[in-house]
């Protein structure tokens, strides 16, 4: 291999993302109009539920939540997991992990700004939103919530800006084909940054700064998230380990979207370079240590409710274990999301790039059936006897219009991140140049050549 | 000249008395062509003094209810009518007349009144002759104490047709306290003579903080006499304990611990303050520019 000096590493790098960052191919433009039509779905789902009200969904007086904090907690928990993974590989300066590192921010930002939606579907009276904040009780842990998800959301922000300050400033630099008004734009934000020794400190401080803070703040955040649940005194809910249960749950689901993540770039974006097996292994293994530890978890807070036989929380425990009810979702969220992992990443001929995506996505499904099953059988098992009323008041079934805002929500993660990588390579390039420099010289100091 | 005009013109011209017939047969077919309707109609005298009637509105063919038609209600009596009000029907066809003042009722000598309603504008629907008639009655409530034991004490009256004052007796009345959602029956009372009926006054009714509560004595369905409720304040009920108000981990209380408030207060301190730090370390590499575009790719 000839000697190069790291500005040509770079250079290389980026001109791997030259045909995403430069064109806008018919596969593109199908790929944005196709979810853009199930966004437009969700939007007239949307439209006929503030039309006709809440009545169009299959929420009532008793079962008061469905799909729709379900997603919530899955959305907004893929975004504590995309902070705190990023922030772990970034203090620990793991070099493989640094491919990813993007992908797990951008996942962040995104699903940051589509959970909460979820949460606003919820509301009868949007109208009496601005009350949350005019009228705030800090003792409601929903309260909490509201302040620990805006804190968050600006954290994730400065996060991912930090982090894109020395591409963009590639960027501005670069020989890419763009307009006029993306080039103000990567020049405006990079902030004139030209890795002086000076602007180098501060940026590496400033990164590590928000990397370290980010770590506490999701635990927080998702503790906070778990006591709108715990804190109160319904059954399968009200649980001492709810906090670190939602926090290891969060993480977990939040690795299994990553991996699929990783496949569809490695595949569509041809980034083979980069996302190799090894990060597909690693972040198996990843997921293989927080199944377990999931799995043993959620042992755990079964086999204390049943084997107490409390009132409430037996019968809870059999909706989840009838056939009638809700055992086949139930049966599914274990095998999927605990046991699956675990049996495939034990076999090494079964550690390859496919299995590991399957696993993953099987998995991520498990998961989000799991927040099914948190919120639902809970509200479903009412704490007064319910006489003479009506199945559609304690029994929950979803409607078209909470299916059609949840699968526009998807599309609306999934389109994000495709425009995302129109506008910033999905893959850090100067990292990643960093890590080609470092694989092929002898001294990582030497600034000419390497 | 128009058709119009001629027809007006020839009917001017020729006789009076084609006009009068023929205003006369359009009224009787539009009469005709109107579909008769049946209500049912309540009464409620309120605590307030106000008056509410709720009424549901079907028409007498199919039995559809009458829906979007505004009903104007009236108290009648002898030649005298008083306007109580309009209300619409909903979707299924039923109405509520609230807040009508108890004086808007016209009341005979036996405080007995008359209320009708009509259907104004509607060429669909004619309104059926039902009328609400109902006897006033007096409801008097009192907290006395007899023997040791603490009473609540309903004397309920109505007036003969001299306007004297009559008791009514062998009458079911019914009794409630206000509470967050709904009213909660606390007991019932049967009057005997002079009108009077008595129950033991709850005692484990939680009231206020000095143990002050409102009870509502209601009569409720009666034929004779409609709903008709007054409330009366009491102090009998249990003190609410000034120490549960305060919890403050609850809702309601007026204050969250000060162990949340300074946790709070310091991690929000803790992680906005290095947010802002952050922010100015971006602009000082801002600051730190120069004019040349040229990257530094030292390592």
């Amino acid at each position: 291999m000839s000697l190069m000096s790291f500005k040509e590493i770079t250079q290389q790098t980026l001109a791997d993302f030259k045909p995403q960052l430069e064109k806008f191919t018919k596969k593109d433009w199908l790929w944005t109009l196709s979810l853009s039509a199930v966004i437009l779905w969700g939007a007239y789902a949307l439209y006929r539920q503030i039309t006709q009200g809440e009545i169009v969904t299959g929420m009532r007086d008793n079962v008061v939540w469905g799909l729709y904090i379900a997603n919530f907690i899955f959305f907004i928990g893929l975004s504590y997991a995309g902070a705190i993974i990023s922030a772990i590989l970034h203090l620990l300066n793991v070099d493989w992990g640094k491919p990813i590192i993007r992908m797990a921010k951008l996942m962040t930002i995104f699903t940051v700004v589509i959970g909460p939606i979820f949460i606003l579907l919820c509301m009868g009276r949007l109208d009496r939103l601005h009350h949350l904040f005019l009228y705030l009780r800090l003792q409601s842990p929903i309260s909490w919530d509201v302040i620990a998800i805006a804190t968050f959301f600006v954290g994730a922000l400065l996060y991912l800006y930090v982090s894109v300050v020395r591409d963009f400033s590639i960027l501005r630099t670069s020989d890419l084909k763009m307009s006029k008004t993306r080039k103000k734009f990567y020049k405006f934000f990079s902030l004139g940054y030209r890795n002086t020794p000076k602007q180098k400190k501060k940026l590496m401080l400033s990164l590590k700064i928000i990397a370290l803070i980010m770590i506490p703040t999701v635990v927080v955040v998702s503790s906070v998230l778990s006591w709108i649940f715990g804190l109160t005194l319904r059954p399968g809910w009200h649980s001492t380990i709810f906090g670190p249960y939602f926090v290891l749950a969060s993480i977990y689901s939040g690795v299994g979207v990553l991996i699929l993540l990783m496949y569809y770039f490695r595949k569509y974006q041809h980034l083979t370079k980069y996302i190799t097996i090894k990060q597909f292994k690693y972040m198996g293994y990843l997921m293989v240590i927080l199944a377990a530890t999931y799995g043993y978890f959620t042992f755990s807070e079964y086999f204390t409710d049943w084997y107490s036989s409390e009132k409430w929380s037996s019968e809870l425990i059999h909706k989840l274990f009838s056939w009638d009810e809700f055992g086949g979702l139930f049966l599914f969220a274990n095998l999927g999301g605990i046991a699956l992992p675990l049996i495939v990443m034990a076999i090494p001929k079964w550690r390859t790039i496919n299995a590991i995506t399957i696993v993953a996505g099987v998995m991520v499904l498990a998961m989000w059936v799991k927040r099914y099953l948190i919120v639902i059988p809970t509200l479903e098992t009412t704490l007064l006897p319910m006489q003479d009323t009506r199945v559609e008041y304690t029994n929950y079934s979803a409607t078209w219009v909470e299916w059609a805002l949840t699968f526009a929500g998807i599309a609306a993660f999934i389109l994000m991140f495709r425009l995302a990588s129109k506008v910033m390579p999905i893959l850090p390039v100067w990292a990643n140049s960093e890590i080609i420099a470092k694989e092929n010289t002898i001294d990582p100091k030497s600034s000419a050549h390497v | 000249m128009t058709l119009n005009h001629q027809l007006m013109f020839s009917i001017k011209q020729k006789t009076p008395r084609f006009a009068i017939l023929l205003i006369s047969l359009l009224y009787v077919i539009q009469v005709g062509a109107q579909i008769g309707v049946e209500a049912e109609l309540a009464y409620s005298k309120l605590a307030d003094n106000t008056v509410s009637i709720t009424a549901t509105l079907a028409d007498m063919e199919e039995y559809d209810p009458v829906i979007e038609t505004e009903i104007a209600f009236f108290s009648r009596l002898g030649t005298e009518e008083n306007f109580l009000g309009n209300a619409t029907t909903d979707e299924e066809g039923m109405l509520v007349l609230e807040g009508v003042p108890f004086s808007k009722l016209l009341l005979d000598t036996a405080h007995r009144f008359y209320i009708s309603y009509t259907i104004p504008d509607s060429t669909s629907y004619l309104a059926g002759g039902e009328v609400l008639s109902f006897q006033d009655v007096g409801i008097k409530l009192t907290f006395e104490e007899i023997d040791s034991v603490k009473q609540i004490v309903v004397q309920i009256s109505s007036w003969d047709e001299g306007g004297e004052d009559v008791f009514i007796e062998d009458l079911d009345a019914y009794l409630f306290v206000p509470r967050l959602f709904s009213m909660l029956p606390v007991g019932e009372i049967y009057t005997e003579e002079e009108g009077i009926g008595m129950t033991p006054f709850p005692t484990d009714l939680p009231g206020g903080k000095q143990g002050e509560i409102v009870l509502f004595v209601q009569i409720q369905d009666s034929d004779e006499y409609g709903n008709v409720e007054i409330a009366s304040k009491s102090n009998w009920a249990l003190p609410s304990n000034g120490e549960s108000a305060d919890v403050p981990r609850t809702l309601w209380s007026p204050r969250p611990p000060m162990w949340m408030v300074i946790t709070f207060a310091l991690l929000m301190i803790g992680v906005w303050f290095h947010y802002g730090w952050i922010v100015l370390n971006m602009f000082r590499i801002k600051a730190g520019t120069s004019e040349t575009d040229e990257i530094n790719y030292e390592l």
